[in-house]
């Protein structure tokens, strides 16, 4: 052992307390140019799209889908099909699998818009990055 | 012919049918048209507003926490951007009140989904079915939660700094006996000068005695049978004043010169005294001129 080990050891025992220290992310970070990242393949996102009153009409079936929304950075209100659905990070929605008219947005700043198709099971994680 | 006879209207039944049902349609239509479950016109949410305001409102100077909760409870149950509005400023009310960071949390969080809501609900993507505000209240409501927004903010700020505690109240320092104003010195001065100004009266008693003992050794007749008798006791009496007037020299030259001195440094002294602690009319001294018929000198006077 040379006289660096003691050194060495010093160094990363603080960085590792200091890691151990930090405090952990609310949210992980979505980098997707959209500004939304789906935790789940066969979920989708479109965004800017919208609803038909027609197809916002249309009755959807199947089991409830359990879809939680998290806002990277900041906090905001989900819409879902015109109406207020919940207020991240305590968004936990049950919807039904299809398409849904969904807005988040934070006062007057719209955060994502669009168009979510949930999966027919299962759950998804819905991050919007705010800002 | 008889065919004829049958007057035409009764031929033509339609005008009279369309008329009887536009009669019978018209009250019908201008009814209010009741809301479908679920939806909300801004109305309908007015009415259930106000009864949950007016079962907030007593509450709200005694009990706001609890003021706060109902109208919180409610606000989540309508999605009432008012009602998430007045929850803020209920919960403002009770964080100023108790102290408490997380009532003034609450205020915020509230009063951020009524704005959130209030805004949507102009955005196209809102359903037209659910409208909580009529258009003109949107600017007033706004402006509502932003101010329960930032009062709250501002409380939080104001409950995160540190009590200072307040800085210990420094009792002046009595000063033991006197000031050290250079009255002292002062005083010392002015009587080093009064016996200065006394060896000056003593020189000139001694000169004016040795210039009479002068004087009367001149007018003695040497012939005279006492004169060794009379030169002697004037002589004697000369050489006294001479001594008077040596030892004036000396008391006036230490008295006069210490004085001064004194004088000086205590004037000095009671300036810089009062540049630190104001003035203060403790001390004076004054010397003065003294002319007069046969005599002439100073006077000097003070107050220490």
């Amino acid at each position: 052992m040379s006289f660096r080990t003691p050194a060495v050891l010093s160094v990363l025992a603080l960085a590792l307390a200091l890691g151990a220290a930090a405090p952990a992310r609310a949210a992980a970070a979505c980098s997707d140019a959209s500004g939304v990242c789906l935790s789940d393949d066969k979920a989708k996102w479109e965004p800017d799209a919208s609803l038909s009153a027609k197809q916002l009409k249309a009755k959807r079936k199947g089991p409830a889908c359990k879809v939680a929304f998290e806002i990277d950075g900041g906090r905001g209100s989900v819409f879902v099909n015109g109406r207020y659905a919940g207020t991240a990070p305590d968004a936990n929605l049950s919807l039904l699998p299809g398409k849904h008219d969904i807005q988040v947005r934070d006062g007057q700043k719209i955060l994502a818009e669009g168009v979510l198709t949930v999966p027919k099971t299962g759950s998804l994680q819905v991050t919007v990055r705010h800002g | 012919m008889i065919a004829h006879s049958i007057p035409g209207p009764a031929r033509r039944p339609v005008p009279k049918l369309a008329a009887a049902l536009l009669a019978v349609t018209l009250p019908i239509t201008t009814l209010p048209l009741p809301a479908l479950a679920g939806d909300v016109t801004p109305a309908s949410a007015a009415g259930v507003r106000k009864t949950v305001q007016d079962r907030a409102k007593p509450m709200l100077s005694s009990d706001p926490g609890g003021a706060a909760e109902l109208l919180a409870g409610e606000a989540k149950k309508t999605s009432d951007p008012v009602l998430y509005i007045d929850a803020g400023e209920a919960f403002l009310a009770e964080g100023v009140a108790e102290r408490d960071k997380a009532a003034l949390e609450r205020a915020v969080e509230h009063a951020s989904i009524g704005m959130d809501i209030a805004a949507f609900q102009q955005d196209p993507r809102c359903d037209p079915a659910w409208q909580h505000l009529d258009a003109g209240e949107f600017d007033r409501e706004m402006t509502r939660g932003k101010k329960v927004v930032e009062d709250s903010e501002k409380a939080i700020a104001d409950l995160d700094k540190p009590v200072e505690a307040p800085p210990p109240v420094e009792e002046p320092k009595k000063e033991k006996g006197t000031p050290r104003d250079g009255r002292g010195l002062i005083a010392g001065g002015a009587l080093a000068t009064v016996v200065g100004v006394g060896g000056l009266a003593m020189i000139g008693a001694g000169l004016a005695l040795s210039s009479k003992a002068q004087k009367d050794v001149d007018a003695l007749d040497p012939s005279a049978i006492d004169f060794d008798a009379q030169f002697a006791d004037i002589d004697k009496k000369g050489k006294t004043a001479n001594v008077v007037a040596y030892a004036g020299i000396g008391v006036a030259a230490v008295g006069l010169g210490v004085g001064i001195a004194l004088l000086a440094l205590g004037v000095k002294k009671r300036k810089a005294y009062r540049a630190e602690h104001g003035a203060d009319e403790t001390a004076r001294v004054h010397v003065a001129p003294a002319l007069g018929y046969g005599y002439g000198g100073l006077t000097l006077g003070g107050r220490f």
